[in-house]
């Protein structure tokens, strides 16, 4: 897939701007990016629920806006629990599965072996109200999946979900990809990417900030240590100290009310801005020294964490 | 054409694992319809009534005045009127204080203008604050006083006879000279009685075409109420299955779908198609509920599923359209009761239309509820319902094509 150049604006509010992304067969892509990056309008441009863009996507080399019919190559596990509760696994299953262009016997039969991927065999009849939060989760990937596509899109699947669940769904996608299909995954969990994602991209209101791999995004950051301070103190007060120091050596990846996330080029210099700080009646309560990581690179090109 | 099927056959099957709100919308009408047939229903026990009570004054005291009181003493009209006879400031005074339903005041002279042939006047005051029963006294008032016309008009001659007879003092009227106009007068009510038994002018009914066997059905209360009861519950129900738009969009299962090889325009059609036939479903069920509980005859089948898959592609297109300007559910279902009752109240589903102020009944010809209530009506008396066809299907379709230029926009952003 390839996504060329999409600029896309609701009013004054530009949600995607230039924004371009390839992808390769069997790529786990991690997309991430905070609250208002654009994640949201990117998928809705793909499911064809939002117009009036300009830029282009194709996908298996044709225009995906104009061919249809390879929509019965793609498939969308959304952040909401899109099916219906009234039904059962099976029936849910059967009904996503009628709408792409897979003949009734077909679908029987994957229905029943993604009821088996996910682990919901023995409850596919069961209503789902009476489904764990995991178990409804589960199921919404397995309906992304009972076509069988080249591309599948995630969006935040392992919200709100127990570490058991989790880690099954992470385990699915990690054999779907191995499988060779494509994935786009958005999450706000750091540490998921780092474990399936074979590629990452970073995006800000609405651009695309950085791609590469966990290594390659890492060098942006550089071979610097990573310096978490907690404390009691206003945002405001500790940057102007920060600002007035001797800034060689050090970057400032972010502060904001009682946390600095730092970047040292050596841990030496972390006395003299500790007495820097306490010079200034600055409450310091704890001090993080790590190696860098995606969290870092993703602070460095932001300014914000994931979660804000 | 097909997912417009698959979505359609999720519906019926979604509202089959959770009947209740549908069933609930079902057992109200037929409840009310229940109720309000007995309510209403014609009494067997005529005791159960009570009497009218009128205030008589009789300004005439002759044998018109003691014909009218006379026929008041009858034994059928005994059971119905309490006769007072009063003067008529007394009169006055207790209709002033709702002692009784109306004042009837006898002329002065009715009987010698009746007999001149003269017109006079019967006053009927009625009881401003009772509804019904004055205007029982009024009707009684006005056929009596047909009645009597008539009789002036038929013995006219005779009548003259009789007045020039009582300008002769009684002692010196003779049998012989009052016995041409007896003989007249009895000659003539001999002629009548051959008009009148039997009647010389008899009602046949006859239908011309085909349909010269059918038979019109007899009165049942019940229908008086449950097509407009049903009608206004039709409109709730299909809203709900109509408002599966927004939740849909809401919930993130519309961009599922969309993310699936289907066009807006096939996804509109089915979500209209699905409330179409679920509530032409429903409303047989109505109509089956209807004949097994309250005995009610519809008439023709064919007509009668005509004008419900017409009522209800009306109501299913007018809810999509309307789904296309809400913002959300909530304001859907905020919204959707008062247009219901809007429709239901100015529609005669409530109260006959014609039981509503004249300044506002013509709001029912803007209305659903009026045009299958009329509809249904018509079939039940055997005939085409041709002008709630005329108004419904055209609209219809242009709420449809309206909703499915509007939903469009509004599914794609």
């Amino acid at each position: 897939m390839d996504i060329k150049n999409i600029t896309k604006s609701y009013g004054d509010i530009t949600a995607l701007s230039d924004f371009s992304l390839s992808l390769k067969k069997g790529e786990v892509l991690g997309l991430l990016g905070p609250n208002g990056a654009g994640k949201t309008t990117l998928i809705s441009i793909l499911s064809g629920t939002v117009k009036d863009f300009s830029g282009s996507v194709t996908f298996k080399d044709k225009n995906l806006f104009i061919d249809r019919t390879l929509k019965n190559h793609m498939g969308i596990v959304p952040q909401d629990m899109a099916f219906y509760e009234d039904l059962n696994a099976l029936d849910n299953l059967m009904f996503w599965g009628g709408l792409y262009d897979i003949s009734r016997s077909v679908l029987k039969q994957r229905a029943a072996e993604m009821l088996e991927l996910v682990g919901l065999g023995s409850r596919a009849k069961d209503p789902i109200k009476k489904y764990s939060g995991g178990m409804k989760r589960r199921l919404n990937v397995a309906i992304g999946l009972i076509h069988q596509p080249e591309l599948l899109l995630l969006d935040e699947p392992t919200v709100g979900i127990d570490v058991q669940a989790k880690v099954n769904i992470l385990e699915i996608i990690k054999n779907v990809g191995e499988k060779g299909t494509s994935v786009i995954f958005t999450t706000h969990q750091l540490a998921e990417v780092e474990e399936i994602c074979s590629r990452i991209a970073i995006m800000d209101k609405g651009a695309l900030l950085a791609q590469g791999t966990l290594e390659e995004l890492i060098k942006i950051v550089g071979e610097k240590e990573i310096v978490d301070v907690e404390g009691e103190f206003p945002a405001n007060q500790v940057s102007a100290i920060l600002r007035e120091a001797d800034s060689t050596g050090v970057d400032v990846l972010s502060v904001k009310d009682n946390l600095a996330n730092l970047a040292f080029d050596t841990t030496d210099k972390i006395p003299a801005l500790m007495e820097l700080l306490f010079k200034n009646n600055i409450k310091v309560s704890d001090l993080k020294i790590k190696s860098p990581n995606l969290e870092a690179v993703f602070l460095k090109l932001t300014g914000r964490s994931l979660r804000d | 054409m097909r997912r417009i099927w698959l979505i359609f056959k999720n519906d019926v099957k979604r509202r089959l694992k959770s009947p209740l709100t549908i069933v609930i919308l079902l057992f109200i009408p037929m409840m009310m319809t229940g109720i309000m047939g007995a309510i209403f229903a014609p009494r067997t026990d005529q005791s159960q009534l009570p009497k009218i009570k009128v205030l008589v004054v009789d300004k005439d005291k002759n044998i018109a005045s003691k014909l009218l009181l006379g026929a008041f003493d009858t034994e059928q009209l005994k059971e119905m009127f309490e006769i007072t006879l009063v003067d008529e400031a007394r009169g006055k005074k207790l209709i002033s204080r709702s002692k009784a339903s109306a004042l009837v005041i006898i002329p002065v002279k009715l009987t010698d203008r009746l007999i001149k042939a003269e017109k006079s006047q019967f006053i009927v005051i009625k009881n401003p604050s009772e509804q019904f029963l004055p205007d029982v006294v009024e009707e009684f008032m006005n056929t009596y006083a047909v009645i009597i016309s008539g009789i002036v008009q038929v013995f006219e001659p005779e009548l003259r006879g009789i007045e020039l007879l009582l300008e002769i003092p009684i002692e010196k009227v003779s049998i012989t000279a009052m016995t041409p106009f007896l003989e007249a007068g009895r000659k003539k009510i001999e002629s009548l009685v051959k008009y009148l038994d039997p009647l010389l002018v008899q009602l046949k009914e006859e239908v011309t075409g085909k349909e010269k066997k059918k038979t019109v059905p007899g009165f049942n209360i019940f229908f008086l109420f449950l097509p407009g009861m049903s009608v206004m519950f039709l409109l709730f129900i299909i809203e709900i299955f109509i408002r599966d738009i927004l939740t849909e969009r809401e919930d993130g299962k519309l961009q599922r779908i969309m993310f699936a090889p289907i066009r807006a325009s096939e996804l509109i059609s089915a979500r209209i198609f699905s409330g179409w036939i679920m509530g032409i479903l429903v409303y047989f069920l109505i109509v089956v509920l209807g004949m097994l509980l309250f005995n009610v005859s519809w008439g023709n089948w064919g007509y009668l599923f005509l004008l419900i898959a017409v009522t209800c592609f009306w109501i299913a297109a007018f809810f999509a359209l309307s789904n296309a300007f809400y913002k959300n559910r909530n304001q859907a279902g905020a919204l959707t009761a008062p247009i219901i009752l809007v429709f239901s109240v100015f529609g005669g589903s409530i109260l006959p239309v014609d039981q509503l102020p004249k300044s506002i009944n013509w709001i029912a010809d803007f209305t659903l509820n009026h045009w299958f209530i009329q509809g249904t009506l018509q079939i039940r008396d055997g005939v085409f319902p041709t002008l709630s066809f005329g108004i419904l299907l055209p609209t219809g379709v242009i709420l449809f094509l309206l909703a499915s230029f509007f939903l469009k926009k509004r599914i794609t952003v």
